[in-house]
């Protein structure tokens, strides 16, 4: 499956999705000028990575899929965003597939720890936080 | 009434002005502001926790006043963002026109902000991105509940009258200083 890659701009993060060998990262700072226009491809490429792995047969890994979130800063209006990445992670758990969220925070920045925080009771996809 | 007429301390007192914009908040104005405050080390010195929090705080300042920024009766945006800080505190002021119907819906909201508990504001704003659709209004709501969780303090507002249906709304955050190991 073809990987997505997004390069960082001054108010857009750096995103790299890959299937083959698979990385799962969104890093940097999140305030795009349209964001429904700069999230929905990567929510669409979850997707597709859920039917691709159902379709293909794919073992179950035997360890979980590792997705990064290494953000400086992101808005009100990426956290919708985010929310629903996290949602579509969460989804995979109807295939037998699991994903575990590496939530990074830089260690003077407590709001970003408690954003993490705040996500991972809305979910059931495991979290582990680390400081930076 | 335009910001320029209105004179600065009505915003600010004593606190230093480290920031200072008036007239049109747009992206290129919002980039280039958020930039000056990333790249001024020196009137953030050994408080990296506060400056994160200007930060995030002036982001949602400047996009509501980019996104729902009414024309004044010269059919202009005119908008301001202030920036300050005193012994205690960092100080944001952001202002833009409104439309004069939306007075009683900002007010009810801040209000309600205002009346929550940390806990309650954070449950607030997870039970709107929660929401399938997200609109204009509630978009707008999340920005200031984003302040209100960033800032740790109550939001001060006021509505000044201008002409033509619209008014002229200021939004007033506190920030502590908070000093770290530097």
């Amino acid at each position: 499956m073809e990987k997505l890659e997004i390069e960082a701009t001054e108010f857009s993060p750096h995103v790299i999705l890959s299937s083959q060998p698979t990385r799962f990262e969104i890093s940097g700072e999140s305030r795009p000028e349209n964001t429904g226009r700069f999230y929905t491809p990567i929510i669409n490429w979850l997707k597709e990575y859920k039917l691709y792995l159902s379709t293909n047969k794919r073992t179950n890994p035997q360890s979980p899929l590792i997705f990064e979130f290494k953000f400086e800063y992101f808005n009100s209006t990426s956290a919708k965003y985010i929310m629903d990445i996290l949602f579509e992670l969460d989804s995979f758990r109807a295939d037998d597939y699991h994903f575990m969220v590496k939530w990074y925070a830089d260690t003077l920045d407590e709001d970003m720890k408690e954003a993490g925080e705040e996500f991972s009771k809305l979910i059931e996809v495991p979290f582990e936080f680390i400081e930076r | 009434m335009t910001p320029s007429q209105i004179p600065k301390y009505q915003f600010m007192g004593e606190e230093k002005v480290l920031l200072s914009h008036f007239g049109t908040i747009d992206t290129n104005v919002t980039n280039q502001l958020l930039r000056n405050l990333k790249e001024n080390n020196s009137a953030f010195e050994c408080e990296e926790i506060s400056k994160k929090k200007v930060y995030k705080v002036s982001v949602e300042c400047l996009e509501n006043a980019c996104r729902h920024a009414e024309l004044n009766q010269d059919q202009q945006t005119s908008s301001l963002f202030l920036l300050g800080k005193d012994e205690g505190n960092y100080h944001i002021v952001c202002g833009n026109y409104i439309e004069d119907k939306g007075i009683e819906i900002i007010k009810k909201i801040i209000n309600e902000i205002n009346a929550l508990k940390k806990e309650e504001i954070k449950e607030k704003y997870k039970s709107i991105l929660l929401q399938n659709n997200v609109t204009f209004n509630a978009e707008a709501q999340l920005g200031i509940l984003d302040m209100a969780i960033k800032s740790g303090n109550k939001l001060e507002y006021e509505f000044h009258p201008a002409a033509n249906n619209v008014c002229f709304f200021i939004i007033k955050i506190q920030i502590p200083r908070i000093s770290t190991i530097c």
